[in-house]
């Protein structure tokens, strides 16, 4: 048997508050809604996310599948550019791990913002050139001892 | 498809983990099952969340094991439901119901903002389909790394730089579990 249904009167001061809340509420929802459209439009992909899978779309066949790969770039860590840079390649290449390190792995993957001497930056590491790509991308290979 | 099937069974997995955790007083309102349901999607996406973490640590984490450690628990879970459900007590008069007489507005107001959410969440989505900087450089990424049996601990080691590989997992499992990949 459903249970009956009593309605509660409550003052007019209290069910308005009620109200303004509700209306502010949705005010704000709605400010939200505005500034993160907003926001997605003026910005979007400020990191060249979406552009790493491509550029690296020919280097990706010569890499392990899951191996530990090492990275090296002419853009410093400690700025923005060099992180996303970084978080560009290791997310296109996930789940293959890329370190920060250019020393430690047989597998390098180059990332330049400008072109120069790759297999001269390469050889600094003990690495050799296996494959310059373009747009950036050159990929190395540890010297065997 | 996929993604939208795991998240349904993880949904219902987790109503009936919430029904089952809340106690049942005779005062159901109409509003209950919507709040189980939304409590539900959340705990429902943590467990199996757990679930297929532990699977692929274990290394059994393939579509067949996962889905069939899912059924189960679902139907453990709605025996156990349907179980409690038959041993209360038939009766007495139940309580009387209270209702508050602008309900109705605050029904308009959820539905405004579930549709300024969904509407929101689909255009950022379109425009910025990897999502901001800790989507790609935190919870993405993570998420993967715990697509394979052998890559999975990169999520939790501190060997990739700025991951915050300290945080929890959360639902980053999540997101391999309902992969596409699980098509092959």
């Amino acid at each position: 048997m459903p249970s009956p249904k009593q309605t509660v009167g409550y003052p007019f001061w209290l069910t308005a508050g009620i109200g303004g809340v509700v209306l502010l509420a949705l005010f704000t929802a709605l400010q939200s809604y505005r500034s993160a459209d907003a926001y997605a439009r003026a910005y979007q992909d400020p990191y060249m996310i979406q552009a790493q899978p491509e550029r690296l779309r020919e280097a990706v066949r010569y890499l392990p599948g899951k191996a530990v790969i090492g990275y090296l770039s002419d853009l410093p860590f400690d700025a923005v550019p060099g992180q996303s840079a970084h978080f560009g390649i290791m997310y296109a290449l996930a789940p293959r791990l890329v370190t920060r390190s250019a020393d430690s792995h047989e597998w390098v993957v180059g990332n330049f913002s400008h072109p120069l001497d790759y297999a001269a930056a390469g050889s600094a590491h003990h690495l050799d050139l296996v494959k310059d790509f373009g747009n950036g991308i050159v990929l190395f290979r540890r010297r065997s001892q | 498809m996929m993604g939208l099937v795991a998240l349904l069974l993880a949904a219902l997995l987790g109503y009936c983990g919430v029904r089952l955790g809340l106690p049942c007083d005779g005062t159901r309102s109409p509003w209950t099952p919507l709040l189980h349901a939304s409590l539900g999607i959340g705990l429902g996406a943590g467990l199996t969340a757990c679930l297929y973490f532990l699977l692929l640590a274990g290394g059994v984490a393939n579509l067949s094991v996962i889905v069939g450690c899912e059924l189960v628990a679902q139907c453990a879970a709605g025996a156990l439901l349907l179980r409690r459900r038959s041993a209360s007590p038939p009766g007495g008069s139940p309580a009387a119901l209270l209702s508050f007489s602008w309900n109705w507005l605050m029904a308009l107001g959820l539905a405004a903002m579930l549709a300024l959410l969904l509407v929101g969440f689909a255009n950022t989505s379109e425009l910025n389909p990897q999502g901001g900087w800790d989507a790609f450089a935190i919870w993405n990424l993570r998420a993967r790394f715990l697509i394979h049996t052998e890559t999975w601990n990169y999520a939790v080691t501190a060997l990739p730089v700025g991951t915050h590989t300290e945080y929890p997992l959360l639902l980053s499992p999540s997101l391999p579990r309902s992969s596409s990949r699980w098509h092959s």
